[in-house]
């Protein structure tokens, strides 16, 4: 039974496309599938790309807690003539209260032949300056940890709904059968939201995050029950083809059934995860070269297993900074440079690895956290900040975000925040906005790539979402 | 080691997020009519049920039906109907007797027979409790503790309070009463119910504040569905909630304390156990008694020197850190009992008006500002004057005052506690933990709650933040239901806990309604955790509303509400219908056919363990056990220990709700870690082949009775003809050799005597302490000096080598992979070899001082039994002779495979001389176990 796709599938719809897939792979089933590189039907994917892709694959670098913009990719000389003073702008409220102005502790330089300007946190990122995209006038919805989160990962700040990846595995499914196609990581447990961040909510349950605790060495440990220890691959491909027979009886006598036919893909999942797995997490693979390249520490690692796994044809990669929210200083913007010391070297490193291999090509890579931090500084109250008053309050007026590889212009700086940096003033580009470029640069049409639920057709972009045609190359 | 998870210790975060969530629903709010006429703040309109035949569930849903045009699906098998219940009921496998009675007889009467059947079992409880605990955020820790210990030991008490509740079908209005207030509700001061309590306690601790407003929204959610804490730092946008009804909760919860000693309620089961657990407790408090008592003689006995320090921490203006500082260079006086002694000697002896002697102390302490020698003197002086003052005199009148430092005694002297202090008082805290978390002899105890003596007034907190209180108000009922002040002369918790199941209240019934309806039917009528006035009216809110009266109606018994869902044919529908219905409701909001699930994490493990035969479903209550032991295997999942601080990976893969919040629907996900705990887990392994052993050990049968008697037991039905020849075939074509015992090993900790040729015969260590092999408790004196290994290292000795030995399980070829580190600097150079099976060497080399060693050896073939040896010598003497260790056996089972690690040391390191046992290699019978549970069939409810 041939399951190539053929035109006609294209212009099915897509539940019917997806319901010919589940016919068609419980049929398979019941053929027994032992040839392994033939054990998954290639086409049980999305739709292919409504147009021809810039990018393959994302890579986001969640700096989770909200990084500073005016401390890293969007300096601001008025900070330091005003440091101390009222800030001369009306109506922008904060979550608490603030004061003065307060100035970058940073220094920025010009980088590349491009001339971007960055801080001297992120002075190993910086050398690829002509590769990045700056855009410095996002804007989200509230200054909160948990809707921002939300909205930058899942469109939407309140409701249950599927993020980002999901949609994309959903659109484009998986180039590696034998990994799960959108791995999200982070070291040392979970960033506030927890699962929620990489849920996939009303979509199939196969396009959720596969989360994985990257601080931890050890393979076996980190995925657990990943390896049996007293059966050889020989015996547990006949596991699975018991599994197989019997799961597709099952099915047969009840018929297209999502949540049945995403438990029997599973398994399959499951059973190539052991070796591929076990391969691609093992960064101790790699030349002694290339891992000092990278540096020490969990986001050195979790960067280099990222580039394994995007060799390996993963779609979706999200890399956090660390549990909880890191990047969040309210008491002592000091602290921003302890957290980039921790990521710069491996970002460094990560886009000049994707380059050598010609991988950043197709590579989109999206840096940024869930808001940014406002130009004044955060007053101290009972129970936080005490005493110190040179952190940063949390702002949704105005951020930065930077793209690089996968088809967008390099050492280009898209939108700006006004004179102090707390609000966006030029060319404002709201999440939506950023999801649908990402949709459009990995050959999606954010308005047509739907799926109905209950009698509606949802998207990741809802009913907003402008395509910033201005950044792409 | 784990991290410290980052939280926000500002007070805004958590309400303020759910404040901005709403704020978007602003225009939404502003349109609505006034909240008075939001449905869920109305109360239930009788219903009567659509005309029609049938049951009344049935009515209201088939008019839905009629109106959205769909058909509604058949009925299911009546085999279904007892899967279904059981699951629902009791989350264990139908019993075959039920099976048998209902396939014999499928009539309404055996029907309702075992639906009462089921609701008098015990296990009945357990599933129910399970479900309450989502609600009630159950955990058995706290949540981050520092270096304290993190248990809450009796968490366990109100989780069986729980089982019992109902087992015994406690009225829902007592239920409800009991758990916020049972503290009112008893005199009894042992009363079991006071571990009902347990729902207020037993939530996360992130300080203070975060406590009480965690107290708050269980109760608000728990019971309301209502997310009050929105009003914590503003009027709630969306909901007409006002801050003063949220401070009118928060201030019942900010006048209650927990007892040090909490009530003991029920008896060990053994005396003598409880005997020994009190002097064990005697002893631990013992201990925190000395050292509170030797703080005390400290602070006595180095008076002169504190006087001295207060002196220079008012002349140079200490802060705390200076203090400490100060102290800690004068043997640790303690910072703060130097600054309570300014503080005690500002309003003293620095008063102009102050008492004689002291300021003229003070006096002459500045006069003999240049000389030390003369202020010790003075401070001697009046030191002694104080520690010796007779009674009735100015002196012993002003030390035996509160604010000085003299007048401390053991109850208060934990005030003046250092940090170092504060680190020694939690190990015993944690050892007092420990103690009644795990010592059998340890009584249970309820984690109960109590009123202050003193009520302090409720007052709001502008923006939330509690520095800036506003002005004082009289605690009042929720405003949106109608508002009022407490009835004076009460406990206001009480009267809160009355308000709440008061059947005139229009929440309480038809949340709990709701959320029954959904733990049946797979979906709920409306949102279980949201019944604010952004929530539009349910489709059903005639058929909640119903539900919602028959349960007050009933003395709000939950099992007559069983009764009444299980009797209905909605709950017996096939899980197919009409296709044609998808185009009108593919998510079947309007329940026109069974919404076939999967059975949750505690169900499934349940029946999993069930049908093995492992699970003790007689067995009700009890302490915590952690699932990752195998001697947890015969207790139901709810018993699980849930740390909500590192929550174990299976509980986060199968989608339990994490318990710091509350959870009142479970999301479902697929995800391959489940899968991979199907194919690897080592309980689905141990337990298939337990189970393989058990059958086989029975009379010889055929292989097709014998894979009859498997579905029977696993899946409680014959197997088709198809299944058959499936198993059957797959059970022959199975290759012997994919069940030889897999190539792996142990590690054996030996020495020898050394004379520099082959080794003597290969001799035991005696002795196994401070985690190392030795030949005496001291090496210095040991017979073979120094020699020793552990997991991470070891020494040599002169004259007698130290061998680690890897013995083989199962053929293949391995080798030696590692490094070697000398310890110390200088010493003897030592000497290390790897030998092969047959002795003979693979690796050898010196070890001079100061280095480092990789060793690598090439593939040697092994058969079970054979064994490679890394021996380490010291033959030109063992001065330093200390090395670290890493070393790892590497092993494939022929040339072409790939090379996996089968022997680490440090993993492996043996801590007794018994071998583990070998790997359980399995069989196809196992395997068949193994993939019947892990199929389809076996996890979804149809």
């Amino acid at each position: 039974m041939s399951h190539r796709l053929t035109a006609n599938d294209l212009i099915l719809d897509r539940r019917d496309f997806l319901r010919r897939c589940g016919m068609g792979f419980g049929a398979m089933a019941l053929g027994g599938m032992v040839d392994r590189a033939a054990a998954m039907p290639t086409p049980d994917y999305g739709p292919l790309p409504h147009f021809a892709p810039k990018a393959k694959r994302v890579v986001h670098l969640f700096m989770n807690g909200g990084p500073s913009q005016v401390d890293t990719f969007d300096p601001k000389p008025a900070l330091d003539r005003l440091h101390g003073q009222p800030i001369p702008l009306d109506g922008l409220k904060t979550e608490r209260p603030t004061g003065a102005v307060l100035r970058s502790p940073f220094s920025f330089d010009r980088y590349g032949k491009s001339g971007l300007e960055i801080s001297e946190l992120f002075k190993h990122t910086a050398r690829h300056a002509d590769d990045l995209c700056v855009i410095r006038s996002m804007t989200a919805d509230v200054p909160n940890h948990e809707p921002s989160l939300m909205l930058m990962n899942c469109g939407e700040a309140r409701l249950a709904r599927p993020s980002m990846g999901s949609w994309v595995t959903y659109g484009l499914g998986s180039e590696n059968e034998n990994l799960p196609a959108y791995v999200s990581m982070c070291p040392g447990g979970m960033p506030i939201k927890r699962a929620e961040n990489w849920r996939s909510s009303f979509l199939p349950g196969r396009f959720q995050g596969t989360y994985l605790d990257s601080s931890i060495q050890d393979v076996e440990e980190m995925i657990e029950n990943l390896r049996n220890p007293a059966a050889r691959d020989s015996r547990q491909a006949r596991q699975l083809e018991l599994l197989r027979g019997l799961n597709a009886r099952h099915l047969a006598e009840r018929g297209h059934d999502p949540q049945l036919e995403a438990r029997i893909r599973s398994f399959e999942l499951a059973y190539h995860m052991q070796s591929e797995a076990t391969d691609a997490f093992d960064t101790s693979r790699e030349p002694e070269p290339i891992r000092e390249m990278y540096g020490k520490g969990s986001f050195a690692r979790q960067c280099l297993m990222a580039r394994r796994l995007l060799e390996r044809g993963v779609r979706f990669i999200q890399l956090w900074h660390g549990n909880g929210q890191p990047w969040d200083s309210h008491d002592n913007i000091e602290d921003h440079r302890r957290l980039a010391g921790e990521c710069d070297q491996a970002i460094g490193a990560f886009l000049s690895d994707l380059k050598m291999r010609g991988l950043l090509e197709e590579t989109l890579v999206l840096w940024g956290g869930e808001f940014g931090r406002t130009p004044v500084v955060e007053l101290p109250q009972a129970g936080s900040n005490q005493g110190v008053m040179k952190g940063r309050d949390h702002n949704h007026y105005g951020f930065t975000v930077w793209l690089a590889g996968g088809g967008v212009k390099g050492g280009h700086v898209h939108g700006a925040t006004d004179e102090f940096g707390f609000a966006a003033t030029e060319q404002p580009v709201h999440v939506h906005d950023l999801h649908a470029t990402i949709l459009h640069l990995l050959g999606l049409d954010h308005e047509q790539l739907t799926y109905r639920y209950s009698g509606r057709d949802f998207r990741l972009t809802d009913v907003h979402g402008k395509v910033i045609h201005d950044i792409i190359a | 080691m784990p991290t410290e998870r980052i939280r926000r210790r500002w007070p805004f975060d958590g309400p303020v997020t759910r404040l901005f969530f709403h704020a978007a629903l602003w225009t939404l709010a502003a349109s609505l009519a006034a909240a008075e006429d939001h449905w869920a703040y109305l109360p239930p309109v009788p219903q009567t049920p659509p005309a029609s035949d049938g049951h009344p569930v049935d009515r209201f849903l088939a008019a839905a039906h009629a109106t959205a045009g769909l058909r509604t699906a058949e009925l299911a098998p009546p085999r279904r109907w007892v899967e279904r219940a059981a699951f629902t009921l009791t989350g264990l496998p139908p019993d075959p007797r039920h099976l048998r009675r209902i396939e014999a007889s499928p009539d309404e009467a055996t029907w309702r027979e075992i639906i009462d059947d089921l609701l008098a079992s015990p296990t009945y409880g357990e599933r129910w409790a399970r479900h309450w605990m989502d609600v009630a955020r159950y955990a058995d820790t706290s949540g981050y503790n520092f270096d304290q210990d993190n248990r809450y030991p009796f968490a366990y008490t109100y989780r069986d309070w729980l089982i019992a509740a109902f087992n015994q079908d406690m009225p829902y209005g007592r239920f409800v009463q009991l758990q916020i207030a049972a503290d009112h509700l008893t005199d009894a001061p042992d009363a079991p119910e006071l571990a009902a309590l347990g729902f207020l306690t037993a939530g996360p601790r992130a300080g203070g504040l975060e406590t009480i407003d965690d107290r708050v929204d269980v109760v608000t959610r728990g019971f309301l569905a209502s997310t009050v804490s929105c009003a914590r730092c503003h009027k709630h946008k969306t909901d007409p909630i006002s801050m003063e009804d949220y401070y009118s909760l928060y201030s019942i919860f900010e006048n209650t304390r927990e007892p040090d000693d909490k009530p003991v309620i029920g008896t060990p089961a053994n005396a003598a156990d409880h005997e020994t657990f009190l002097a064990e407790m005697a002893k631990l408090e013992e201990a925190d008694r000395a050292v509170r008592q030797a703080l005390v003689e400290q602070v006595r006995a180095r008076t002169a020197e504190y006087l001295e320090l207060a002196w220079l921490a008012k002349r140079e203006r200490w802060d705390h850190g200076k203090a400490t500082s100060e102290g800690f260079k004068r043997e640790r006086l303690r910072p703060k009992a130097i600054l309570r002694w300014r503080d005690f000697l500002d309003q003293t002896a620095w008063q102009d008006d102050g008492p004689q002697r002291l300021t003229e102390w003070a006096a002459a302490m500045d006069a003999a500002a240049d000389d030390e020698a003369a202020r010790k003197t003075l401070c001697v002086g009046l030191a002694g004057e104080m520690l010796e003052a007779p009674a009735e005199s100015e002196l012993a009148r002003l030390t035996a005052g509160p604010t000085c430092p003299l007048s401390y005694g053991i109850d208060r002297i934990g005030e003046f506690m250092d940090v170092e202090d504060g680190n020694q008082r939690r190990q015993r805290l944690s050892a007092v933990s420990r103690l009644q978390a795990e010592h059998p002899g340890s009584p249970p105890r309820a984690m109960s709650l109590l009123d202050r003596d003193d009520w302090s007034p409720a007052r709001t907190f502008r923006r939330g933040n509690p520095a800036d209180r506003g002005d004082e108000f009289e605690r009042q009922w929720f405003g949106f239901l109608g508002g009022g002040a407490f009835e004076p002369g009460k406990s206001p918790r009480l009267s809160l806990a009355e308000k709440i199941a008061d059947p005139a209240n229009p929440l309480t019934a038809r949340v709990m309604a709701n959320r029954v309806w959904a733990w049946h039917f797979g979906q709920p009528l409306a949102d279980p955790g949201d019944f604010g006035p952004q929530e539009p009216e349910p489709a059903l809110l005639a058929l909640l509303d119903w539900l919602a009266l028959e349960f007050t109606g009933s003395g709000g018994s939950l099992k007559e509400l069983h009764r009444t869902l299980l009797s209905s044919r909605a709950f017996r529908l096939e899980a197919r219908g009409d296709p044609a219905n998808d185009a009108i409701d593919e998510a079947n909001l309007l329940f026109w056919k069974w919404n076939r699930r999967r059975a949750d994490f505690e169900a499934m493990r349940d029946r999993l363990l069930a049908s093995a035969g492992s699970l003790e479903t007689g067995r009700t209550g009890g302490r915590s056990v952690s699932l990752d032991q195998p001697a947890s295997d015969s207790r139901r999942t709810l018993y699980a220990f849930v740390d909500r601080y590192a929550l174990p990976t299976t509980f986060v893969s199968f989608d339990l709700p994490h318990p710091d919040h509350h959870s009142p629907q479970r999301v479902e996900t697929t995800v391959p870690q489940q899968a991979l705990y199907f194919l690897n887990s080592p309980m689905i392994l141990r337990q298939a082949n337990r189970l393989a052993d058990e059958l086989s050990a029975r009379e010889q049968a055929g292989d097709a009775d014998r894979i009859r008697g498997i579905y029977e037991r696993l899946l409680q039905r014959e197997p088709g003809p198809d299944e058959l020849a499936l198993a059957l075939e797959w059970i022959r074509s199975a290759d012997p050799a994919d069940y030889e015992p897999r190539l792996s090993g142990h590690w054996e900790v030996r020495h020898a005597p050394d004379t520099g040729g082959r080794l003597g015969e290969l001799l035991r260590f005696p002795l196994f302490v401070q985690n190392s092999w030795r030949t005496g408790p001291d090496l210095a004196t040991a017979p073979v000096r120094w020699l020793h290994a552990s997991a991470g290292g070891g020494h040599a000795s002169a004259g007698h080598a130290l061998v680690l030995r890897w013995r083989a399980q199962g053929d293949g070829e391995v080798r030696i992979t590692g490094s070697l580190k000398r310890q110390q600097t200088g010493g003897s150079t030592l000497a290390w070899e790897i030998a092969g099976p047959d002795g003979e060497p693979l690796a050898e080399t010196d070890f001079p001082p100061d280095s480092t060693a990789e060793i690598a050896t090439g593939w040697v073939a092994v058969r079970s039994g054979d064994t490679l040896d890394f021996i380490l010598r010291a033959p030109a003497g063992d001065h330093c002779g200390g090395v670290e260790w890493n070393l790892s056996v590497m092993g494939r089972e022929d040339a072409g495979a790939g090379e996996v690690e089968v022997g680490s040391f440090a993993k492996q390191f043996p801590e007794s001389q018994t071998p583990p046992p070998a790997p359980v290699a399995g069989s196809p019978w196992a395997d068949l176990i193994q993939m019947i549970w892990a199929s389809n069939e076996f996890h979804f409810i149809d």
